[in-house]
């Protein structure tokens, strides 16, 4: 018997908890700190890094400033939900687990014409890249997978496959409506009448509101504790105050504060702590005697 | 014994476009293996899918050739005093691992030496391969490569499996976490089972079993031939796309195809980025009607066959939608900014770190576009400043200087458009389209769009003046910034696409029998990138005036004439590419003429007594001989036709012209000696023959050919 679609997008993130908490994984909760994607909470950043296991699903709330639209638009948020799931090492068969994820949530291939379309991630905030996929679902991008090279600028030793479900689309696709507010939330509230309204406050806040010269020293003010912080060794909160940075920074750059030229200076200064926080969290596990390596064979 | 050599590597999904380079590189670096090793072996054969890279190797050798070598030691008196060996023989005998006894001697032009036989039996190929191959995955020339779980070994994307097999025999040996064997897979998803591999024949009929069509020229040619069909179904054809083919080959692994429709009211946005949006981002084939333009329908080439294909139709179809969406907000939001008001952004646009911004690129380009335009003989290209002249309205009398002005400074501002951004390939098209619904004029909307043409070798070339004026300029301009920055195009690095912008300019003089001096176009353009870049101006001219004669050569091969020929033609000059191509072509059409090989000749030794003199005028009556004097006469004779053809570009005429006197060359080098034991009638006869070589000296250099 195939599983049936999901009817509501919270059924659906349920589901893919039970899933991935039957294969194994920790399930946790979404970092209580703004972020432009799943790949920036600590249970990925830094977790990937160093030689210890780490198998984790969580939800993550990302912001994405510049992508706000006052609710008007039928695909894009403010803020919308990535499913994250990080397994390390990456497991051989993978991408066969991917896809019985899928089965889970009622996205079967005899079904659906899936594609795994190649796709070079990176991200030069957090100096990080690798290589993997852009799952196609009839055409449309569900999923993205990718095998983490470098972290923080740091080699990735063993490899974790990162899985992050569009959790938005991919609700949109189950429940077969083109508008992302008319998605079932639950069976009785759909997402408009749960998050609508926050969109239009963000998008209004984030283009027209936000105090430009409050935000740049926000900014500096960030960065700057960061790095003291990763001085006293206190890598969490360091990395803490880099999410906060770089939050500053995306909602700067939506808010046109900050030239082309510009750019990139700010981009390399949140990889640099992002650097800092890597190589602090390293040394840290290292002093600890890595303890989640033990009762792993070699 | 021979036997085949099976090797497949199974992966997860491989990027479509290293699939073919890198299935290349398995095959000949197997061979390359194979013949290092001695190991004869047949013809090898290639297979591939985004899933797989094999190759297989019939009639391999079951055991390696044997080796005879010959060692040489040192000489016969150093090894042997008195007939005893001393230690240079014994260390040779212990280096070849032989008895001093079995050391033979031998002669070798540095005198006799001691030398050793040493026979080296071939080995079992079952011994040397699992090394040879275990070699291999290592080495393909991926352009990214990743390593996976606690794995050290790096691939495109992991290795799922390896099936190696000699004569039907597992060969074992490792990469990474993976371990040779005999174990294929069927498709993901229609045939997901894993079976066992006994040979090529056998594996090719699984593979059918398995829903895979191993064969990328099979695979290929099944889905232009599905593509087509669905297209016909509508009443169109699939616009042709080469790219989009071969990539889609390497996306699938058994083509299904679907035809999708979508709303035909986005057909209202340029056809080409509703192409671009299929294209680039969903790899859909669009669909046009007998009259080339787009239809709202389209077709998608699946990896599998699925229960209700109108279920992925709709799915398609509403990425599709969303994506159209997208592309007409960006082409409202794009008009609301007029394309003229675009021009000042591009002050804030890189061009280039050493070179500036792309505003004032545009201004070198414009003003290079006027210089061009007096050049090739369009009159009153107005003077002054052309953004003030660019600026105002279009005067009512405009000979041409206004539409150049104005084109020129809007021929980069799409750059500025969120489309562009978007899809860079529609750089042009866009600023065309933007131009036209500004209500900028037609000529200049045109040239806007055709300065980048043509693209690429075998591209359209542009039809207005103006479009193919400003082209010439902007790559001018190009390549002289870029080449006075030092970074000039080096062996197979040409990051800036000098050689296609040089070929561009080069096809345009020709194609519209412009005749440019390429010299003086050079070096207004370096005169226009004035002291921004580092080298020494002269230097960089030079540089490029050789650039472009080596691209000149290249094209003028390339259209079948052969390699001295053209030589010869661009040795008299190159500055003129299309006279030059002219004379090219009229002295490879005169080589298939018998009289043309004795002339040559003839032509050569002129040259060739010529080199290092100075020769003086000749004078008729101080000429002693009858020979002497009938070649003169030839020569005067022929003289003011050569040169007429030539000023008329007749270059067939001014050669037959010139092969008339042939007779009395020949008789002259026949009866007399140049090189007279007399000076004063040595210096006739260089001065007889500095005129001949004048005649055909403008034509070519006859000592360039072979």
């Amino acid at each position: 018997m195939r599983t049936a679609p999901a009817a509501t997008f919270q059924e659906m993130i349920l589901r893919l908890q039970t899933f991935w908490a039957e294969y194994g994984c920790l399930i946790t909760q979404p970092y209580d700190s703004e972020k432009g994607a799943g790949t920036f909470s600590p249970q990925t950043f830094l977790r990937a890094l160093g030689p210890e296991p780490w198998n984790v699903a969580y939800v993550e709330p990302s912001r994405r400033p510049t992508d706000g639209r006052y609710g008007e638009n039928p695909n894009r948020l403010y803020r919308h939900h990535q499913f994250q799931v990080l397994l390390k090492p990456s497991p051989k068969h993978v991408m066969d687990l991917y896809l019985d994820s899928m089965r889970a949530i009622g996205i079967h291939p005899e079904e659906h014409d899936i594609r795994f379309v190649e796709d070079n991630w990176e991200s030069p905030t957090l100096g990080a890249w690798g290589l993997g996929w852009e799952v196609w679902v009839d055409g449309m991008e569900l999923t993205q997978f990718t095998y983490f090279q470098q972290v923080g600028g740091f080699e990735c030793r063993p490899v974790a496959a990162e899985l992050t479900y569009g959790c938005e689309r991919i609700a949109m696709y189950l429940q077969r409506v083109d508008n992302v507010y008319d998605l079932k939330y639950s069976p009785t509230v759909s997402y408009g009448e749960v998050f609508r309204r926050d969109e239009i406050e963000h998008s209004r806040f984030s283009f027209e509101e936000l105090d430009v010269s409050m935000y740049l020293k926000l900014f500096d003010a960030y960065e700057s504790e960061s790095k003291r912080l990763c001085g006293k060794k206190l890598v969490i909160p360091a990395y803490d105050h880099l999410l906060k940075a770089a939050h500053a920074f995306n909602s700067l750059d939506a808010r046109g504060a900050i030239s082309v030229t510009e750019r990139q200076g700010y981009i390399l200064r949140v990889r640099d702590i992002a650097k800092l926080c890597a190589e602090r969290y390293l040394a840290l596990r290292e002093e600890l005697g890595h303890p989640m390596l033990a009762g792993v064979s070699k | 014994m021979k036997n085949e050599l099976f090797l497949e590597i199974g992966a997860e999904e491989l990027p479509a476009r290293e699939i073919g380079p890198a299935v290349a590189a398995l095959r000949d670096q197997l061979i390359a293996a194979l013949d290092a090793a001695r190991l004869a072996h047949g013809e090898a054969r290639t297979y591939s899918t985004p899933r797989r890279l094999v190759v297989v190797v019939p009639d391999v050798d079951a055991r390696q050739a044997d080796l005879r070598e010959e060692l040489e030691g040192p000489r016969v008196e150093v090894a042997f005093k008195d007939g005893v060996a001393t230690k240079a023989a014994e260390g040779f005998a212990k280096k070849v691992g032989l008895p001093v006894d079995k050391l033979g001697r031998k002669q070798t032009p540095k005198g006799e030496v001691i030398s050793a036989t040493i026979d080296k039996p071939g080995q079992d190929a079952r011994v040397l391969l699992p090394e040879i191959l275990a070699a291999l995955p290592g080495k393909l020339p991926f352009t990214r490569v990743m390593r996976w779980g606690n794995s050290d070994v790096a691939f495109a994307r992991p290795v799922q499996w390896i099936v190696a097999l000699f004569g039907g025999e597992v060969v074992r040996f490792a990469y990474g976490d993976v371990e040779s064997g005999r174990d294929s897979r069927g498709h993901r998803f229609l045939a997901p089972g894993v079976f066992g591999v006994e040979g090529e024949a056998q594996w090719l009929k699984e593979m059918a079993a398995h829903k895979i069509i191993p064969s990328v020229e099979e695979r290929r040619a099944r889905i232009v031939a599905l593509a087509t069909e669905a297209a016909k179904s509508v009443g169109g054809t699939v616009r042709p796309d080469e790219g989009l083919v071969d990539e889609v080959t390497q996306l699938v692994e058994w083509p299904v195809p679907l035809l999708g429709a979508f709303d035909p009211a986005f057909l209202e946005i340029p056809q080409e980025v509703l192409i671009s949006e299929m294209r680039e981002h969903q790899r859909y084939f669009s669909v046009l009607d007998g009259h080339g333009k787009l239809m709202p329908q389209f077709v998608v080439i699946a990896n599998t066959q699925v229960e209700d294909p109108a279920v992925s139709v709709a799915g398609y179809r509403r990425v599709l939608s969303a994506r159209f969406q997208d592309g007409r907000f960006f082409f409202t939001e794009d008009q609301k900014t007029p394309l003229w008001d675009r021009v000042k952004r591009l002050e804030t646009m890189a061009f280039h770190r050493a070179l500036g911004t792309t505003f004032e690129k545009v201004e070198r380009v414009v003003k290079l576009a006027f210089w061009l335009a007096r050049e090739l003989g369009y009159p009153a290209m107005a003077s002054g400043d052309p953004f003030a002249l660019a600026s105002a309205p279009r005067p009512a009398a405009d000979a041409g200087g206004w539409a150049l002005a104005r084109a020129g400074y809007l021929m980069k501002a799409d750059l500025t458009t969120a489309m562009v951004f978007e899809f860079p390939e529609l750089q042009g098209v866009m600023g065309r389209a933007y131009a036209e619904r500004a209500g900028e004029p037609a000529d200049v909307a045109k040239a806007i769009e055709e300065h980048y043409l043509p693209k690429n070798a075998g591209d359209a070339l542009p039809v207005g003046d103006l479009g193919a004026i400003l082209g010439l300029a902007d790559r001018l301009d190009t390549i002289a910034g870029i080449f006075s920055t030092g970074k000039g195009p080096t062996g197979a690095a040409d990051p800036f696409g000098l050689r296609r912008a040089a070929l561009g300019v080069l096809n345009v003089v020709r194609a519209r029998g412009w005749h440019l001096s390429l010299s003086n176009a050079i070096d207004q353009a370096a005169t226009g990138i004035g002291a921004r870049g580092k080298k020494d101006a002269g230097e960089v001219r030079a540089e490029i005036a050789e650039f472009f004669r080596g691209r000149l050569r290249g094209l003028l091969t390339t259209s079948g004439i052969p390699t001295d020929v053209a030589e010869a033609a661009l040795l008299a000059s190159a500055d003129d590419a299309l006279d030059a191509g002219l004379r090219a072509e009229a002295l490879a059409s005169l080589r298939s003429k018998p009289e043309m090989e004795p002339l040559t000749i003839a032509f050569k030794r002129v040259a060739n007594i010529l080199k290092d003199q100075v020769p003086g005028e000749v004078d008729r009556a101080k000429l002693p001989t009858d020979a002497d004097r009938a070649l003169f006469d030839a020569v005067a004779g022929v003289e003011e036709r050569v040169r007429a053809a030539i000023a008329a570009r007749q270059f067939g005429a001014a050669f037959d012209a010139i092969a008339t006197i042939r007779p009395e060359l020949d008789r002259f080098f026949e009866a007399v000696m140049v090189m007279d034991v007399d000076l004063a009638v040595r210096a006739q006869r260089l001065g007889l023959l500095s005129r001949v070589q004048k005649i055909f000296a403008p034509l070519a250099d006859f000592r360039a050919l072979s």
